[in-house]
Formats: C-alpha cells, structure tokens, sequence
C-alpha cells in the first residue's frame, strides 16, 4: 500500500485515509511492539504513540517508501525510546531490565505460554536489544532480510549475521536449560 | 546431534507467541484511534495562524518600530541643543555674561 499524501488532500479524505492505514497494520504493528515489550499495556501505548507520530508526520511522507516500511521505523523507534526511558525512569542496567520485563510478562493477565514458550522468552530476553529486534523479526514475523534492511537501515549481510548469531545464542540457552 | 536437540527445543517452543489479546482489541484500538485524530486536529485548528493575525502581528511590530525611531530622534534633538547651548557659553567669557544680565535688568 503507497500513500502520497499531498498539501491539497482534504482534512475529511486525510483522516479517512490515516483510519484505512491505522486498520491495515495496527495488528502487525502491534506484534511487532509486543513482542519487544511483552506486556499488552505497554505495547498499546506504545502502538498508539506509533501511529500520533504518524498522524503527525504524515504530510512530510515521501511517497518513495514503502508506507509500511515508513511505519515500522517509528514504530520501532518508538519501541527503543519507550525501552530506554523504562530503563532511566528505574535506573536498571540492562540485566535488570531485561528481568523487570520478564516479571512482568509473566504477571500480564494477557501472557498465555507455556513452559516451553516461557523458556524461549527467557532466551530471547539473553540477547542484546538489536539482536532481539532482528531474531524477533526474522523468528516470529518471518519478515524477508530486504525488508528489515530498510526498516533498520542495516545491510542485508550484517542483519543475517546478526540472526545467526541469535539463533546460537538462543539454541545454547535452550540447551543449557533442557540439561538442567 | 547436539544442533538436532536443540532444534527440537526451538520447535517444542514453536513460533506461537504466547501472548493473548483483549477481545475485540483491534476493532476498538482502531476506533480510538479515529477520536483522537479528530481531537489532536480540533488541538491543531485552535492553534492555527489565521491570515489576519499576521496583518494583527505586523501592525502592532510596525507601530512599536516607529514609536522607537520618534523616542530616539527626539532624545537626539534634545542632546544636540544641550550640546549648542554648552558650546556658546564655552565662547562667552564671565564678565560679558554679567554685564548681559545687568543691562538686562536695566533696561526693565
């Protein structure tokens, strides 16, 4: 979906555009954040500062991205600054955040995994915060290496060697876990 | 055999999120979205520059600029009289001043 918005677009067709827009990628978007923040609350204020910025933004869009590409850098941006702000906020390195993030995952009323799921998430949480961009992405969302390359602004090669990366990490701490 | 293990953890695992949604979540998310677009424009229309306000702007910029100019041409004036005045009493000796004002007073 391309969208140009131009200065002659008329408020009531600008809005009613924006709400197509907001209905076509506000569950993709959604799990994108989700799957960084873990809790429902977080990643719907997060979704929603998403899609403000832009609302915001919109008149500035160059017509030569792709619009879901377009969002999914602010809602990513978005994501970072929401994660970095937790951590000043709290004073926490990022070990501590990383378990502040877990308790609440599992205190959410709206996490449903098992033991399985729950230890993959502990695993994921290990890695850095781009690599678990990049590992939540390619993992979960499957999205092509081409893709993420424009949303992140990161060569293919780095992004591939980045998820491999991931991967072992996540396989070695699975591993550790299933010998205990 | 090792990498084949631990496949089967990641497979056990599976790409399910285990994450559970509100019901309906998208359908009311989306709605509130629409309102709160429709107010941060009503926000954005309040604080809109009408094209009067900058006539308003100018004006009031342009009458404050003149009453400038007059406070400080005047405040000139006034200092190159004082000035003229000092400079032809710089030129008149004493005495002359004190004969000018008896003959002044004199002549009455």
């Amino acid at each position: 979906m391309k969208l140009k918005a131009t200065s002659n677009d008329s408020e009531i067709d600008k809005s009613k555009s924006f709400s197509k827009i907001v209905r076509t990628y506000q569950e993709r978007l959604y799990w994108h954040i989700r799957q960084m923040v873990l809790v429902h609350d977080d990643a719907n204020d997060v979704l929603q500062n998403t899609f403000l910025k832009a609302w915001k933004g919109l008149d500035n869009f160059r017509g030569d991205a792709k619009i879901s590409t377009w969002l999914y850098r602010i809602a990513t941006n978005e994501t970072l600054t929401f994660l970095a702000q937790k951590r000043m906020k709290h004073t926490l390195s990022i070990d501590e955040t990383e378990d502040l993030l877990l308790q609440k995952m599992q205190a959410d009323a709206y996490f449903d995994g098992d033991e399985a799921q729950l230890k993959l998430q502990k695993a994921i949480l290990t890695l850095p915060e781009k690599q678990r961009l990049v590992f939540n992405m390619r993992f979960y969302e499957e999205m092509p290496y081409k893709e993420m390359s424009k949303i992140l602004d990161t060569s293919v090669g780095a992004l591939k060697a980045s998820y491999h990366h991931a991967s072992k990490k996540v396989e070695k701490f699975l591993k550790t876990e299933s010998d205990l | 055999m090792t990498k084949e293990k631990t496949n089967i953890e990641l497979q056990k695992a599976g790409r399910k999120r285990p994450f559970k949604l509100p019901e309906n979540y998208f359908d009311d998310f989306a709605v509130k979205m629409d309102k709160l677009i429709t107010d941060n424009k009503k926000v954005t229309n309040t604080f809109r520059l009408r094209p009067w306000m900058y006539g308003t702007a100018a004006s009031l910029i342009a009458i404050v600029f003149l009453g400038q100019i007059y406070k400080t041409n005047y405040k000139n004036e006034k200092l190159a009289m004082e000035v003229q005045d000092t400079y032809i009493l710089s030129q008149v000796n004493e005495s002359s001043i004190i004969d000018y004002y008896l003959t002044a007073e004199n002549d009455k």
